[in-house]
């Protein structure tokens, strides 16, 4: 059976990442040189894949993984890149905002929630995720960044999802339920947060794709979206 | 197995044996303590060992992915320092001979840092090893300060899946020395050019028991054993090879008993100097871990100079004979008859091809010269060099453009005849030649060589070996023959029948003179054509002052 992370990374993330790089810096034409973050453990096939596409190298990379084990094997594996570890990336940005550094910049940010294992089986993790998502977004705007490439990767499970419990408002239509418990209904909130802020923080997306599947547990499933985003001004 | 994440203790001790090996000045070398790690790695049937220098944060971590420890083990042989363990006489499951021995290998890196972790998880076990070693305790001021030490260790559930093993080990605030020596930039020895880092990355390559660059399959094949797993080796995300000096060919590679000594060699030289100079020599090796450095056997030492020897490289692998014999500074073995032997044997052999890359010099130099400015056909060149015909170049040679078209002037005699000549004896029986006459493309080559039916074709008439001369707007090609000066007038040249062709005397005294030939060539044609065709006595004298301003205004 082939690797459900080798699947993501050559049928979505690849892709939209070229693109971007294309829209974020089309006079880089050999090596588009983009700076990653990733959320990343042993199976790190993103990064070898955008590496070998030219579309980032290992001293612009900067990898997170929650345990400190893990880490140490990505320090040898991964050379150059800087490693971060503080437990998991959506507990630590959640309790303290000083985590990332000030001048914490990247053109990709690969938010695979997936890789910190193991995973956190109770409600508000999504929510968590997205409020993350919105920190480090908002980093990225106080910090001028022109425009990114956002993949958010995560395990639709048997929670419900709590718009509430998002730190943002949401525009939420009025088809979809509070609390949010059907897997249509998740993922169209995960794209109406994602969407929300970006344009919070002054980004519009010109590119949005998204892939649902399986996994071996038939009550969960395996959901990766990805946008290119550029400064609306 | 206590499982909890409680500290526990246990206690370092130590072989007091051991202590006077250290103060021999033992790991003098920051990368040969790192080696000691890798080998230990080695020795645990890792097939994979990851380095990564974070200077940054002052730590240098090594992963490997070999057996690991239990916390038995942990305590009672990694803890005891001097755990003497017999040579293997055996290979183990991965084909391999233990490199250690002495047990004292985690001593290797403690001068360098204040802490050393260690988190280890022996295969088919559950739970993984932490440990801290204060590093600064055993080290102090400059010497070694050996003694019994506890050390605070835990184990826990590891995440790694229950049959695979793993070791790492993290250097800790390592020493600011450490950090500046691997930072700088500039050159830091005369020979391996670059910063730090890369002298510790060549030590790391010459020293550990790594595969060799995959582009060396005759190098592989030849040490290489089926039966043995190899260890890889990472830096920084990068994989490294064995160091192999740039175009080297082999000169010699044999298998070699010396009474109880099984030795299998290869001798090569890249046909210039050998870079960098640490490579220069024979490196030996036993289990596949240098000896010391590439050494010439004292070859220098008996007061021989060999010009060459700078140009000789290579690797001895002991098979069999010396698993006992090596010193604990693993620099050398003991002196037994034996090893003097060997030694012997390899002064001789340094010696041999010294002598022989001299003759190989002197021999294409030779060539060169013959082949005049057909030393600039590259198909010629590659085709001698691929038959053996030809080793160095004429950079090497330092044979100058100027010097291999002056060549082709100055001597008196056919081109064809003198290419020939030294073809025949570089070449002896191996390669039959054909001259062959007809007209060829300048574009296709003036020599071929088929190692097939090893012959060596050289087409005479080609434009690359006509020699032609010009006058008066005339042009004339140049022919050699030999006759006695005194009996006729045209004792220097004569015309052909047609007037097309000049035939020079090869026997006129002023071509076996000082003069440059090409004058007397040029006056010898001149006169010639003026007395034989000028008749009114004002043409004559223009003609001849035109042919001595031709003549020596350096065309």
């Amino acid at each position: 059976m082939p690797d459900p992370k080798q699947i993501l990374v050559n049928d979505l993330w690849l892709p939209l990442v070229k693109d971007g790089g294309d829209q974020l810096f089309p006079r880089r034409r050999i090596h588009k040189n983009m700076k990653l973050f990733t959320l990343t453990d042993m199976n790190y096939e993103e990064i070898k894949i955008f590496e070998e596409n030219k579309l980032t190298k290992r001293e612009n990379i900067i990898a997170w993984n929650h345990s400190y084990q893990q880490t140490l094997r990505l320090e040898t594996e991964l050379g150059r890149s800087v490693i971060l570890s503080e437990g998991r990336l959506d507990d630590a940005l959640n309790e303290d905002n000083q985590t990332m550094p000030e001048n914490f910049a990247c053109d990709i940010l690969n938010l695979d929630f997936t890789s910190q294992k193991p995973i956190n089986g109770a409600a508000g993790r999504i929510e968590n995720e997205i409020n993350c998502g919105n920190i480090l977004i908002s980093i990225l705007n106080n910090n001028q960044m022109n425009g990114f490439v956002l993949i958010y990767t995560t395990l639709l499970d048997q929670f419900d999802l709590n718009p509430n419990n998002i730190e943002f408002t949401l525009n939420t239509p009025n088809a979809i339920s509070n609390p949010v418990s059907n897997i249509n209904d998740k993922v169209e909130l995960i794209k109406i947060a994602i969407n929300t802020l970006c344009q919070n923080n002054s980004y519009l997306i010109s590119n949005t794709s998204d892939l649902l599947s399986d996994t071996n547990n038939q009550a969960v499933k395996l959901y990766s979206m990805g946008i290119v985003s550029a400064r609306s001004n | 197995m206590n499982i909890s994440q409680d500290i526990k203790k246990a206690k370092i001790t130590v072989d007091k044996e051991v202590v006077k090996h250290l103060s021999l000045g033992l790991y003098r070398n920051f990368a040969l303590a790192i080696k000691e790690l890798i080998s230990n790695s080695y020795d645990a049937g890792a097939t994979e060992v990851k380095l990564k220098l974070d200077l940054e944060n002052g730590r240098i971590i090594l992963r490997d992915n070999g057996r690991g420890m239990s916390e038995t083990e942990f305590k009672n042989q990694y803890l005891r320092i001097g755990y003497f363990k017999e040579p293997s006489k055996d290979v183990d499951e991965l084909g391999r001979m233990r490199i250690g021995t002495f047990g004292i290998g985690f001593l290797a890196p403690l001068p360098y840092c204040k802490s050393l972790k260690i988190i280890t998880k022996k295969n088919g076990n559950k739970f993984a090893v932490e440990g801290n070693i204060k590093a600064e305790n055993f080290f102090k001021k400059g010497n070694w300060d050996i003694k019994d030490e506890e050390v605070e260790y835990t184990v826990y559930e590891s995440d790694l899946s229950i049959d695979e093993g793993e070791t790492i080990i993290i250097l800790e605030n390592i020493k600011e020395q450490i950090y500046d020596e691997l930072s700088r930039e500039t050159k830091v020895t005369r020979s391996i050019e670059g910063s730090g880092y890369d002298k510790f990355k060549w030590t790391l390559a010459q020293y550990c028991p790594i595969e060799f660059p995959p582009s060396r399959k005759d190098l592989i094949d030849f040490f290489g054993i089926k039966s043995r797993v190899s260890m890889k080796l990472w830096l920084d995300g990068i994989q490294i090879y064995r160091n192999i000096p740039l175009n080297t060919n082999i000169l010699e590679k044999k298998i070699i008993e010396f009474g109880g000594i099984k030795v299998k060699y290869l001798i090569m030289t890249p046909f210039e100097t050998v870079k960098p100079e640490e490579m220069r020599g024979l490196q030996v090796r036993l289990k596949d871990v240098a000896i010391g450095f590439p050494r010439d056997f004292d070859v220098t030492k008996l007061g021989r100079v060999l010009g060459k020897l700078n140009q000789l490289c290579g690797e001895v692998h002991i098979q069999k004979g010396l698993d006992n014999s090596l010193l604990v500074n693993r620099d050398s073995f003991n002196y037994t008859e034996d090893v003097a032997k060997m030694y012997d044997f390899f002064r001789e052999r340094l010696t041999y091809w010294n002598e022989r890359l001299h003759d190989w010099a002197n021999d294409d130099k030779e060539l060169y010269l013959a082949l005049g400015e057909l030393s600039n056909d590259e198909r010629i060149l590659d085709s001698l060099s691929e038959s053996n015909l030809l080793h160095f170049s004429k950079e090497r040679l330092r044979l100058s453009e100027g010097t291999l078209r002056k060549s082709k002037s100055k001597t008196v005699e056919d081109s064809v005849d003198r290419v020939v000549d030294v073809l025949s004896k570089k070449a002896g029986e191996s390669k039959k030649i054909i001259r062959r006459k007809g007209v060829i493309s300048p574009n296709s080559p003036a020599i071929e060589i088929n190692n097939k039916l090893n012959t060596i074709t050289i087409f005479e008439d080609h434009s690359a070996f006509v020699e032609r001369i010009e006058f008066d707007r005339q042009d004339y090609r140049i022919q050699y023959d030999e006759w006695d000066p005194s009996k006729t007038p045209f004792s220097i040249c004569q015309l052909s029948k047609n007037g097309k062709n000049v035939v020079y005397n090869k026997n006129h005294p002023l071509f076996k003179g000082k003069l440059n030939d090409n004058i007397v060539k040029r006056l010898g044609l001149g006169i010639l054509i003026i007395l034989s065709e000028v008749k009114n006595k004002e043409d004559l004298i223009r003609k001849f002052n035109n042919l001595i301003e031709d003549t020596f205004s350096e065309k």
